[in-house]
């Protein structure tokens, strides 16, 4: 009986560790091949505080939760600066470090012999064993699942998931995607932290053999095979690779080739899912139904009142300047996409930016958001001087954009996508997070004001399906419904309706009206001059890097010269001014 | 501090570091053209190694050996590019899942060696090794050959690629694989082609590290971290950079002594690579990319 209790124990802690790597890989998407590193920090925390500084056992777990955290967000400060491989190789760096500190720093690791004893506690019982540890060890992974799950499925999980599919987006929403790293890094660490400690206690010895790289590599497969971004796949994942070296000893096998075969076992099984599951056992839109019925597909746009939505609270007045940009510049290795550019951009209007392919018109986008930083030049918003501020705070200012290749989340479902732009939202931090009865409140509404810009773009009735599902051109609508939803009232929109079924098109080009004679501040970058002149009030023609004309389209267009730029028979002369 | 020493040092420095140039440029050339984070090439080396073993164990000369562990290198590194990543690649998989897939692969492979061969350490047999002595300094014929057949298989390399048309399609490849076919390259053929190359680099290296010490089961992995180190210190994508980078790294290992106490040793080469990573990520030898 023991024995089974004592896998059950063992799968217990290996679950806590998968949270915790699942919330980095699973959810953020940032690899960390040195989870079995941290953890070994909250082990060798408690052990050392138990039997050399003498503190009692809770406090002990304590130690290793601060421990693990504060080694762990250590590490997020190189690992936030490299990506893809070069992290891998940066947390596998890590890894081998720390596994080489345990082994030869004996005075404090007892070196490759370790910790010995290390107190049990007893919980009343005479002779501690598996049987009378299980309530504790039990009560660990709940308190690790509770943690896991309520911050993996609140606001503030959803943005993290935001930055695994696409980091630009999640900052042109207003998200700081540096604070959500580091913190994701500083919760993988208390739980590795959680479980280390734990584990101590449970094995009254701890040694460097079990925070190796191959612990590390373990706890991957663990999470993967379970289903990357889906907790209870790491629960199943880790009682099925946890317990499947005990049955071996049970069918007779030496200890040794149970070991080999645990790691010819699970390194299969990482190839085999790679291959032909890689989602996992449990994908992460488990309970995601491929399309929900019954709901008309959004209401006519009549029928909706611009004011029923959350739209910001507009305190510009009609024609005064709310962005003005002045003089940019900005070389690439000799090639200038903005060479002196200005521009102003009125409240309840709607600005052109039209001109031939290369002109530089996404580039003036990405000075305006912050995307890029201007060499040279100055950006302000209602007077307020944002040149020098970066694009998520911009975004909380009230100034968005959004992009030619639309950049959806199609990992997520097409509510999520809309619900992750609303600002302020209960439970996006850390400390809003342990306010759960505002966190459950806020849910409902934040629910119903995506659903609202959902039916405005007519994709109510596919708000479950994952974004991937969707056509191009329904992008594009979910794009408009997220740019919506972060109350902005400067709307930056790069080709809104290209690529979008025309009759869907006419309804984007009568939203972006309406949004304009509600007071949003809009400029646009379109190719289809019948558009430009159809809702534009002004535009300014661009060349080389340069406004070289403005005034209404009607003027812009009627003149030859700029045709004749436009249509490329000419290059642009600066200074030249059309209207 | 033993000023005395470095001479001695250097020397040590530069050979290991030859070793891990060939390495850097044998995982380099299948990183910077397929872009497969190849962690099973830990297993090639050791597959390498293990056939140098059996062939020494028949009493076979030297060569011999060397040349099956090559063969059986290259071998497992291109039945790896054929049979997983690429139906990988062909599904679409994300770069973090091949990498995943490699990782299994190096994990499985490696324990079925230790099924077959047992855990034990396997000498390689063959090669009577003999001390060298030039007035202070000393080494052994061992390493003597290690950098030896190392530099000859980085030239070759080097020769390859820029002196034949198959080196120009490979570079072709890795510099624009979009456009190379466009001009009617064949990836999929150049993929296969970069890993058997790099893979009998890889087997040979095995080999050669069983002369050096033994043939063990895991015996591959910490020489290809510091192949993978050597590769993005020097820069992705340059045989000149990765030959600096592992030379620059044999040398720290060995100078480090001077002023870490041994067991800090194996940390520099992860420190060097931390200040590159966050200082010059593209690398010390950063290539002009178009």
């Amino acid at each position: 009986m023991q024995f089974y209790i004592d896998i059950v124990n063992a799968a217990l802690i290996v679950a806590v560790l998968g949270f915790s790597v699942n919330l980095l890989v699973g959810y953020t998407g940032l690899v960390s091949m040195a989870q079995g590193a941290v953890y070994g920090v909250g082990s060798y925390a408690a052990a050392v505080a138990a039997t050399k500084a003498g503190l009692p056992f809770p406090l002990t777990i304590l130690a290793s939760i601060a421990a693990a955290t504060l080694v762990s967000v250590l590490m997020s400060w190189p690992a936030l600066r490299v990506k893809g491989e070069y992290l891998i190789l940066l947390t596998l760096a890590v890894q081998l470090v720390l596994s080489g500190v345990y082994e030869a720093w004996v005075p404090v690791t007892g070196g490759t012999s370790g910790i010995a004893g290390i107190p049990q506690p007893a919980f009343g019982a005479e002779f501690p064993g598996p049987g009378t540890l299980l309530p504790f060890v039990l009560a660990v992974f709940v308190v690790g699942f509770g943690v896991s799950l309520w911050v993996g499925h609140s606001p503030f999980g959803r943005t993290l998931r935001v930055i695994r599919e696409d980091e630009s987006a999640a900052e042109s929403v207003g998200k700081h995607v540096t604070y959500y790293k580091v913190a994701v890094f500083a919760l993988a660490g208390a739980l590795a932290g959680l479980a280390g400690g734990t584990y101590a206690h449970y094995q009254a010895f701890v040694n460097p053999v079990s925070f190796s790289l191959d612990q590390s590599i373990f706890l991957m497969a663990v999470v993967v095979l379970g289903g990357a971004g889906n907790l209870f796949g790491t629960v199943i994942g880790a009682a099925v690779l946890a317990s499947f070296p005990q049955l071996l000893l049970l069918a007779n096998f030496d200890n040794q080739v149970a070991a080999v075969a645990q790691r010819f076992l699970y390194g299969l099984l990482l190839v085999l899912f790679m291959l032909y599951r890689p989602q996992g056992l449990v994908p992460e839109y488990f309970r995601l139904r491929r399309r929900t019925p019954g709901r008309p597909l959004g209401r006519d746009l009549a029928e909706i009142q611009i004011t029923d939505l959350n739209f910001c609270k507009i305190t510009a007045k009609g024609g005064s300047v709310v962005l003005r940009a002045t003089d940019l510049h900005k070389s690439f290795d000799g090639v200038k996409p903005a060479d002196g550019l200005s521009m102003v951009l009125p409240a309840g209007r709607i600005t052109a930016l039209v001109g031939p392919n290369g002109a530089g018109k996404t580039t003036v986008f990405n000075l305006l958001t912050g995307f890029v930083p201007p060499d040279r030049g100055r950006v302000t918003l209602h007077a307020e001087d944002i040149t020098h501020l970066p694009t998520w705070q911009r975004a909380r200012r009230g100034l968005v954009r959004s992009f030619q290749d639309v950049r959806i989340c199609e990992g997520l479902s097409v509510l999520d996508n809309v619900r992750t732009a609303i600002p302020r939202q209960a439970g996006e931090t850390v400390g809003s997070l342990l306010l759960a009865p505002a966190v459950i409140r806020a849910r409902r509404a934040h629910v119903e004001a995506a659903m609202s810009y959902l039916e405005f773009v007519g994709l109510a009735g596919r708000a479950n399906e994952p974004a991937a599902a969707l056509p191009f051109g329904e992008h594009k609508l979910l794009a408009i419904a997220r740019l919506l939803a972060t109350e902005a009232d400067v709307l930056l929109l790069d080709e809104p309706a290209s690529g979008v079924d025309r009759a869907w098109a006419e309804r984007v080009l009568d939203l972006i009206r309406r949004l304009a004679d509600e007071g949003k501040t809009i400029c646009l970058v379109e190719h289809n001059l019948d558009v430009v002149r159809a809702l534009a009030d002004r535009a300014y023609f661009m060349d080389a890097g340069r406004i070289i004309a403005e005034g209404t389209p009607e003027e812009l267009m009627a003149d030859e010269h700029l045709a004749a730029v436009y249509f490329g028979t000419r290059s642009g002369r600066p200074g030249h001014a059309g209207g | 501090m033993e000023l005395d020493a470095i001479p001695q040092l250097v020397l040590d420095g530069l050979l290991t570091g030859s070793f891990y140039a060939m390495l850097a440029v044998s995982f380099g050339l299948i990183f910077a053209t397929t872009r497969t984070f190849h962690f099973a090439h830990a297993l090639t080396l050791t597959a390498g190694a293990y056939a140098a073993v059996v062939v020494g164990e028949r009493g076979l000369p030297f060569v011999l050996a060397l040349l099956a562990a090559g063969a059986v290198g290259g071998a497992v590194g291109w039945l790896t590019d054929a049979g997983l990543y690429r139906p990988l690649r062909r599904r679409g998989a994300l770069s973090l899942n091949i990498f995943l897939a490699s990782l299994g692969l190096l994990i499985a492979g490696e324990a079925v060696i230790q099924f077959v061969f047992g855990p034990n350490s396997r000498p390689l047999r063959g090669f009577t090794a003999a001390g060298l002595q030039a007035g202070p300094i000393a080494t052994g014929t061992v390493q003597v050959v290690m950098a030896g057949v190392s530099w000859g298989l980085v030239i070759l390399v080097a020769c390859f690629l820029h002196f034949t048309r198959y080196g120009l399609a490979v570079r072709g490849v890795e510099s624009n694989a979009f456009l190379a076919e466009a001009f009617g390259i064949d990836r999929g053929r150049i993929f296969g082609l970069v890993f058997a190359i790099g893979s009998v680099m890889a087997g040979v290296g095995g080999a050669l590290l069983a002369l050096q010490d033994t043939a063990t089961p895991t015996m591959g992995l910490a020489p290809i971290l510091a192949a993978f180190i050597a590769v993005f210190i020097g820069g992705i994508g340059s045989v000149a950079g990765a030959v600096i980078g592992g030379v620059l790294l044999g040398l720290l290992e060995h100078l480090g002594g001077i002023v870490l106490p041994g067991y800090l040793q194996t940390i520099v080469a992860f420190v060097l690579l931390f200040v590159v990573l966050l200082v010059r990520p593209s690398g010390l030898v950063a290539r002009a990319r178009g």
